[in-house]
């Protein structure tokens, strides 16, 4: 799920009064399994028989002959012992989680603050500000990366304009020509700007909510005790929304753990040092002529793992609070 | 898929703001409200900049998108790009096609995980059922499933139905995608709605479909619309399965469009921009309706309980 | 997107390989056929029509009773349409084929034998041998070249003529003159892009060098031999020894940057094709008729050899009006229509006599007369597009990687993508 809504209202501490729930045992009727059906078969046949096949193929060689009608060929453990032995995926696997941990870092924190600068705003000043960052969450990925290649670019290029207008003392000189997306470092960089600058809304806007619901004596009680700010959120707002920042946690780093399109846009096939995993599974699985959809499974399974570990953490987060009762 | 979606919004987000402002001091509640404003304008000017700058690249003459010293706002403005975009089209393509292909996938998108994830939703807020824990534990975990992955195995599967290159098979998916979270999102208005009121409505003799369009539907509609607008755009921002997928270009959607265009003419910024302007503003606007709906919609939800 | 299309050709001529049976086309050529099926590649464009209605009307003198009907086949559909026709049947009897696909439709037996048909058409006299020479297999002519993309060093001819320096023969002319211009003009000399493999295989053709040779029926990689080596060095060290070329083009293609700070006055020298004149009139025009182009050097002097993408024309073998599909070709392509077209689409004309009618691309004829192939293997795709494996050895060696063990890397890689 991708929403904080039963989060928020879990921390708003009234877990009884919501969701009344299946109440009135209706016994074995075949109604709600019939109106589950649709979806059952839905989720059954796009979400688990593919994930079913990604972890058949990754056992196999799919290629040309086996696109053209071949049985698929079983080769073990082949597939990934190839590609434990690609420095490439180990590159890309470094990327992946270095990155996670930047834009997950940086996209909680800077939420975090502005939801709690959204809250102390005045209503038209709030409303105003909510606005501007909703432009931010709502941009496209296919834009946001687009968008930030121009700001970032090298003629015309906004960013480098401003750094070297700068003075030198302070950023250095030289700006104007300055290639964002010459080393993997710089790529990220940019690209961790761009995914945190689209994801940051979410996490403001989660963080409001969820200070709306706490009782406003609380935190009056603190500052009457001369608690300054700092204090006052690790001693009181921190723990009471902690459920909600578990959440926000969790869902970032899946988010961050992913990102396709933007690095696709930024710096594509030319840049191999570059690639995170969904890039390196996606370039070897579609190896044009070449198709080595096995490999490419592999990859994508190792890509699912460790997503659905995280996945493991969330669903407990959820049932621990009600969510699935 | 890659939306990020909240059903939490601000609700009366000032009152207690007022409140806690009028009890301090006059003088240091008026700074320190100075100094809240100036950040909260700060905060919105780095949101709003990226994309303010694309609407003004898309204004700018060529002259002036590529000036070594770049203006905020187009000197003489030009429709020019705007022409170039919606005239002639993109690799002989009208941008109307890509456009039609792009509201198409999601219209349909929302309208076929529009109707599932309502009968799913009455499904789990309203019956017990032996697997009901489940199905709701499945359909978190199903949202977190990568879709970077299973663009892989799909891709086989549509090949091998046919149903590879064409608009169908994309829309197919999107619902998959779409509808965990819908049903996980509609399952909470349809619980809102008092029991009694069904109950009622079956006493006077409605049979249980009449129950729902009577009674259940419109009072879940603030909930279908806002489901609405995020499958819709989940659908206008997928790229990498159409990408993927399709191979014809007229059935390209804006952002496989974009995306094509972005590579083939890296230069042309100003039609670049241009037509990122038109794919983003729909979804800009909507996501400015979903913010009120949101708001009204939860705060119902809320007060019944 | 073009990396991926690829899949989708391989197993197109995976299934036509299989579904090609015998062609069963009884030939019934002499005579005036009512209709004339023409294919032609991409999308189409209003001009590109008006300048086949014309074709048209040229042929319909020889064969008034003949309706040609033009189909457009967009390039992504481009596989899958032909491997339609070979399953049904239903194909043309003109077409347009991408020069990298030719041989694959000749092993398939796709296209007719025309050998007599071209031998007896005097203009083909003029065509580029090369490319002809692509169209043949075991000495019969399945195909006749039309037009080219190559491409040749876009240069500021006021600052040249400036700063007097001639148009440079050699790669330490090229270096000497980017310098002069990077002094004195204060603006890079040269860019050079990593991610521009077309170019840098002038390069490596331009010092005697190869990326792969056939040994055998297997492709062998040679880019860790000396020639690719010195001309991988050369083209890298303008970034990194001569600095003439600017960093801020690493990882990047020559759209990406060297195209728009051309047109600006703000790059002294870069790589592209013809077509780029028009782009760059669309981002800058103030200094377009300063703008000129001179083959690049091979390493010692000459014009190194250039890659040439482009398309030729053929007859199909299922075609049951032969004569006249090949008529068409001749009016099609013959040396007025080619003028017409080249000056068009931008393309080059695969007749070494006929030119652009602008002289800023004159020379581009001249280096269309030097073209070379790259390795015809099924896997170039993958290699080219897909694995970029040029690029992204040069991006490294850019950036300070060692050439041989970088090259080692790419010949390894080219070793085992263009034997798939």
């Amino acid at each position: 799920m991708l929403d904080t809504a039963p989060a928020v209202r879990a921390a708003e501490g009234r877990p009884g009064r919501r969701d009344p729930g299946p109440a009135r045992p209706r016994r074995h009727r075949p109604w709600p399994y019939l109106l589950i059906a649709p979806t059952l078969a839905v989720i059954a046949l796009l979400m688990f028989w593919p994930m079913a096949q990604i972890a058949l193929m990754s056992f196999q060689k799919v290629g040309n002959r086996q696109l053209a009608g071949a049985p698929a060929e079983s080769v073990g453990l082949e597939n990934y012992r190839s590609i434990l032995s690609d420095e490439l995926f180990w590159q890309s696997l470094r990327s992946t989680v270095l990155f996670a941990v930047a834009a997950v870092t940086l996209t909680l924190v800077l939420g975090t603050l502005v939801g709690l600068l959204l809250n102390r705003l005045s209503r038209r000043m709030a409303a105003l500000v909510s606005a501007g960052v909703m432009v931010a969450w709502a941009t496209p990925p296919i834009t946001a990366a687009i968008i930030f290649t121009w700001l970032f670019g090298t003629t015309g290029g906004v960013v480098n304009w401003l750094l070297d207008l700068l003075p030198d003392a302070l950023v250095g000189g030289g700006w104007t020509d300055y290639n964002w997306f010459a080393t993997p470092l710089r790529t990220y960089t940019v690209l961790t700007v761009c995914v945190v600058w689209q994801s940051f809304p979410f996490v403001a806007v989660s963080v409001l909510a969820g200070l709306k619901s706490l009782p406003a004596e609380l935190l009056e009680a603190a500052r009457v005790d001369g608690a300054g700010a700092w204090r006052a959120f690790w001693a009181i707002t921190f723990p009471m929304l902690r459920p909600i920042f578990l959440v926000l946690l969790v869902l970032s780093v899946i988010w961050d753990f992913k990102v396709f399109t933007q690095l696709f846009v930024m710096s594509g096939m030319a840049n191999r040092d570059a690639f995170n995993l969904s890039l390196y599974a996606y370039s070897e699985a579609f190896g044009g002529m070449n198709a080595k959809l096995g490999l490419g499974s592999a990859i994508a399974a190792v890509l699912t793992l460790l997503l659905l570990a995280v996945t493991a953490v969330y669903v407990r987060i959820m049932v621990r609070q009600g969510e699935v009762s | 898929m890659n939306v990020r979606r909240s059903t939490a919004a601000p609700r009366g987000t000032a009152r207690r703001g007022e409140q806690r402002g009028g009890r301090r001091g006059r003088r240091g509640g008026r700074l320190r409200a100075v100094g809240l404003n100036a950040l909260g304008l700060a905060v919105f000017a780095v949101a709003v900049f990226p994309v303010a700058w694309m609407v003004s690249t898309a204004f700018k003459p060529n002259e002036e998108i590529f000036s070594t010293t770049p203006r905020p706002l187009p000197g003489s403005p030009t429709l020019e790009h705007f022409d170039y975009v919606l005239g002639g089209g993109i690799a002989e393509v009208s941008f109307w096609t890509y456009l039609r292909n792009s509201a198409l996938l999601a219209l349909t998108t929302v309208l076929v995980s529009g109707v599932l994830a309502v009968l799913a939703a009455i499904a789990v807020a309203r019956f017990a059922f032996r697997f009901r824990t489940v199905f709701l534990v499945m359909l978190l975990v199903v949202q977190m499933v990568p879709a970077e992955a299973l663009v892989l195995p799909l891709f086989l599967d549509l090949r091998r139905l046919g149903m590879i290159d064409s608009l169908a098979g994309l829309v197919v998916v999107y619902i998959g995608f779409a509808l965990p979270f819908s049903i996980w999102m509609l399952r909470g208005f349809v619980a809102a709605v008092p029991r009694e009121l069904e109950e009622a409505a079956a006493i006077d003799g409605a049979g249980p479909i009449r129950t729902f369009w009577t009674v259940l539907l419109p009072l879940i509609a603030p909930g279908l619309v806002a489901t609405s607008i995020f499958s819709f755009i989940t659908a206008w921002n997928e790229f990498i399965f159409a990408f993927t997928f399709l191979d014809d270009q007229d059935k390209y959607p804006l952002p496989v469009m974009m995306q094509y265009f972005f590579g083939n003419a890296s230069n042309e910024w100003g039609p670049i921009m241009a037509s990122s302007t038109l794919l983003t503003l729909p979804v800009i606007v909507f996501f400015l309706l979903v913010q009120r709906r949101m708001v009204s919609g939860l705060t119902a939800g809320a007060v019944k309980g | 997107m073009r990396f991926f299309k690829f899949a989708a050709t391989a197993t197109a001529i995976a299934l036509a390989v299989t579904a090609c049976g015998g062609d069963g086309g009884e030939d019934t050529a002499g005579g005036a056929p009512a209709r004339l099926n023409v294919w032609m590649m991409g999308e189409g464009t209003p001009e590109q029509t008006a300048f086949l209605d014309g074709v048209e009307a040229e042929f319909r003198k020889k064969y008034p009773d003949t309706d040609v009907v033009i189909k457009y086949v967009p390039w992504p559909q481009v596989a899958t349409t032909f491997q339609k026709a070979v399953a049904s049947g239903e194909g043309p009897d003109v077409t347009e084929i991408g020069n990298t696909d030719v041989q694959s439709h000749i092993a398939q037996g796709n296209l007719a034998d025309i050998t007599d048909k071209v031998k007896g058409w005097s203009e083909a006299a003029t065509l580029n041998k090369t490319a002809l020479a692509n169209d043949q297999a075991d000495g019969k002519i399945y195909a006749v070249p039309w037009y080219g993309g190559v491409r040749g060093v876009w240069y500021r001819t006021d600052w040249f003529a400036e700063l007097d320096i001639a148009p440079p023969k050699t790669w330490a002319e090229l270096v000497a003159a980017a310098k002069k211009i990077q002094q004195e003009k204060g603006v890079p000399g040269i860019g050079a892009p990593s991610d521009q493999t077309n170019a840098i295989l002038s390069f490596i053709w331009g010092n005697g060098g190869e990326v792969a040779v056939k040994e055998g029926d297997r492709w062998v990689g040679r880019l860790d031999q000396p020639q690719a080596k010195e001309a991988i060095d050369f083209y890298t060290g303008l970034v990194t020894v001569e600095k003439v070329a600017p960093e801020k083009y690493v990882g990047k293609n020559e759209l990406q940057g060297p195209q728009q700070d051309f047109a600006l006055g703000k790059l002294g020298m870069y790589i592209d094709g013809s077509w780029a004149l028009k782009e760059m009139k669309k981002i800058s025009d103030k200094d377009a008729d300063k703008w000129g182009v001179f083959p690049i050097p091979a390493k010692n002097g000459g014009n190194a050899p250039v890659m040439a993408g482009g398309s030729d024309l053929a007859v199909w073998e299922n075609s049951k009006a032969k004569d006249a599909a090949f008529d068409y070709i001749t009016v099609l392509n013959n040396k007025v229509n080619a003028a017409k077209w080249a000056d068009y689409s931008g393309f080059s004309s695969m007749f070494t006599d006929v030119k652009f009618t602008d002289p800023k691309l004159a020379p581009f004829t001249e280096i269309a007369a030097n073209t070379k192939m790259v390795p015809l293997s099924a896997g170039w795709g993958d290699f080219e597009q897909n694995k970029k494996v040029i690029p992204n050895a040069v991006k490294a060696i850019m950036q300070g990687g060692s050439s041989a063990e970088e090259l080692a890397k790419a010949n390894k890689q080219a070793d085992e993508l263009l034997n798939p």
